[in-house]
């Protein structure tokens, strides 16, 4: 299992969790880093994911994504199809590739979302969001999809 | 700094692996980050799925100054307490039984794909469209073929699969992999996935 992204909550760090037999097949001297697993990253790392384990984040993520997600479908916008992902991990499938012209339109109102690919719109946000973050998004991501929904007609963005 | 200023001196000093930046950015603070000129953002990109706990989190912030006080680096010929005490944490929270540690998430699969070959087995399959990284490895198994063209010839052995569906589960089964496989990988949320048609901006 590789791991990395939130592990170290912003400080780089990754890891790769061997199972079973797997643990074991390399050996002393078939593989290293000079920086892998130094005790700063290390630091950092266990204390992110205790923060994660004792402000119980991961329930937080579950219920905020559901947030996020009734809200983005509460919207009822054109350019929207689908919402994939998990928890706060949201992938916005759009109706049109449109997805940059929907990041600039956020940008413009105060918000950060990525495009993830032309069609998809992609929202990670930090796992402590709360009531003011949801609905200050949802206001934001409103007004940007309903922006690029009136100056994109559909059909003008083949 | 206005934009101008900040997009020619990124051009300048950088190499153009990536488009001109969106904003340069001076601080942040939980799910805020500001630019230079101090207009406020939401952050919810959280440096693409990375900042847990968002920006300035005390935590973070106490844990990078008191250890950085005490110990910062020692290379792998020494262990150390941190070390020791996540890769005990995450054997804990994963099932698994022993951790090798990276600096980042590319590093991580190209440490698998070095495990992957001491199966002796040769292939090591990845899905369609999926995500794995960037370094030479990893983009081999990285399912992206406008990522992966400009560096051919890939990985010996790496190949792809369609997104598992109900049939092609069956051919990926999870607890034992084909003997001609060294391991069947699967990432069961891919942000990236289905409409990529041009490169994506990820790392």
């Amino acid at each position: 299992m590789a791991l990395a992204k939130g592990l170290g909550g912003g400080f780089p760090i990754g890891a790769l969790v061997g199972f079973g037999a797997a643990a074991q097949l390399l050996q002393p001297g078939q593989h290293g880093s000079t920086y892998g697993g130094n005790p700063l990253a290390t630091a950092v790392a266990g204390a992110v994911l205790a923060e994660i384990e004792d402000a119980g984040l991961v329930a937080n993520a579950a219920l905020r994504g559901a947030e996020l997600r009734a809200a983005i479908a509460g919207m009822a916008s054109p350019l929207v199809a689908e919402l994939s992902g998990r928890g706060l991990l949201i992938g916005v499938v759009l109706t049109r590739p449109v997805a940059k012209e929907i990041v600039a339109a956020a940008q413009e109102r105060g918000l950060i979302v990525n495009a993830a690919a032309e069609s998809r719109v992609r929202l990670a946000p930090p796992l402590i969001i709360g009531d003011a973050e949801v609905a200050e998004f949802t206001e934001k991501f409103a007004a940007a999809l309903a922006a690029v929904a009136a100056s994109t007609p559909t059909g003008a963005t083949a | 700094m206005n934009a101008s200023t900040f997009t020619t001196r990124f051009r300048a000093a950088m190499m153009p692996t990536v488009p001109s930046p969106l904003a340069m950015l001076s601080h942040g603070k939980g799910a805020r980050v500001w630019d230079v000129e101090g207009t406020e953002y939401l952050d919810f990109l959280g440096g693409i799925a990375v900042n847990a706990l968002g920006h300035a989190h005390p935590v973070f912030t106490r844990a990078v100054s008191a250890q950085a006080e005490r110990l910062a680096h020692i290379s792998n010929y020494f262990a150390s307490e941190p070390e020791l005490a996540l890769a005990e944490r995450l054997t804990r929270l994963t099932g698994g039984d022993a951790v090798y540690f990276t600096n980042s998430g590319t590093e991580a699969i190209e440490a698998a794909v070095k495990l992957a070959r001491r199966t002796g087995r040769p292939r090591i399959l990845s899905l369609t469209g999926s995500f794995h990284g960037r370094t030479m490895g990893a983009l081999s198994l990285t399912g992206k073929p406008v990522l992966q063209d400009p560096f051919r010839p890939l990985l010996p052995g790496s190949s792809r699969s369609r997104r598992p569906s109900r049939r092609s589960r069956r051919r990926w089964p999870t607890t034992s992999p084909p003997s001609w496989s060294s391991r069947s990988r699967a990432r069961p949320v891919s942000s990236t996935c289905r409409t990529a048609t041009s490169p994506p901006r990820e790392n």
